[in-house]
């Protein structure tokens, strides 16, 4: 079994992997899949953080297309990551286990995903999926994970590549570029935090149930907030680290 | 395309504003890594917009879920 946010998990999620550009190997994998499976939708997913994010699609609906992506907590691919292994769907109406919103809102009936992995963590999966109730045939499974192997490699490629690079010292103008940004966004991000300071102040002149409500709603999003600011403080941190070492190196 | 990161800034803005959603605007900063002062109707950069688009529709589908 997986933690979903098992931070050695997440950081396999670098940007040489997760860039949206299409990649031969992936899109045939998909298509292929698409085709064993004889299903219209066919997917290489990452169950990231938040949001599951689409690698490589075919057959989306046009918003998921536009998109490529949805919440973590609406995928059925996060089951994949939990369990490390395939999970199949063949009626996600009366399947208790999956969440609705995709059933409800893309009328997604049927499932089968199977793990795709970088660095020995499962990333997300290879998936394919269905508007009708489908049971999936034998041997379908075995098929998917032999394109999944296929997918798991290319994408171990690409880190790879972006491992190596990470080696020799980045050149410290650039790595400057990118503390700067970080530094600014975490300072905009902070500018709006205004609501949290207005309830606070209220709250220590007083608590009226209403203001109590109020109160419980704000922190729920504050607590959000403060979860989106620890991701990019975290870079912001990797970042300042390689910005020194590469001042140092040059020096 | 053109000004269109700018857009979906300002409509997201304008949302958050009307709906009363007081973290909305700093929290689509952080999850598509943008500086909102670097928005201009000039600026076209397609992965910024995607950025924006991800990040816009995952905390949609959040609040409305």
């Amino acid at each position: 079994m997986a933690e979903l946010d098992d931070p050695k998990r997440l950081a396999q999620f670098k940007a040489s992997i997760m860039h949206l550009d299409s990649d031969g190997v992936l899109e045939e994998c998909v298509q292929q899949a698409a085709a064993s499976a004889e299903a219209p939708i066919a997917l290489v997913t990452f169950v990231m953080s938040k949001i599951q994010l689409f690698r490589a699609a075919v057959g989306l609906p046009p918003e998921l297309a536009a998109t490529r992506a949805t919440s973590r907590c609406d995928s059925f691919c996060q089951f994949v990551v939990m369990t490390e292994g395939p999970f199949i769907v063949t009626d996600a109406k009366s399947d208790q286990r999956v969440p609705q919103k995709m059933v409800e809102t893309y009328g997604i009936a049927a499932y089968l995903g199977v793990p795709i992995s970088v660095g020995g963590h499962v990333l997300g999966s290879l998936c394919v999926a269905d508007g009708q109730e489908r049971h999936w045939r034998p041997g379908l499974v075995d098929e998917l994970s032999a394109l999944a192997a296929r997918v798991s490699e290319r994408l171990q490629a690409m880190a790879g590549a972006e491992l190596a690079s990470d080696d020799a010292p980045a050149p410290a103008q650039g790595l400057a570029a990118e503390v700067r940004t970080l530094a600014q966004i975490v300072q905009r991000s902070l500018v709006e935090v205004g609501p949290m300071v207005r309830l606070a102040n209220g709250l220590s002149r007083g608590v009226s149930p209403e203001a109590l409500v109020r109160a419980g709603s704000v922190l729920t999003q504050a607590s959000d907030f403060y979860d989106d600011m620890m991701g990019i403080v975290g870079e912001l941190c990797t970042a300042s680290t390689r910005l020194e070492r590469s001042v140092s190196a040059s020096t | 395309m053109r000004g269109r990161a700018l857009q979906l800034f300002q409509d997201f803005q304008r949302h958050c504003a009307e709906v009363g959603n007081p973290f909305g605007v700093c929290r689509v900063i952080l999850q598509a890594r943008v500086v909102p002062e670097r928005l201009t109707p000039e600026l076209d950069d397609p992965e910024l917009e995607l950025r924006l688009e991800t990040a816009i529709a995952n905390l949609s589908a959040k609040r409305s879920a």
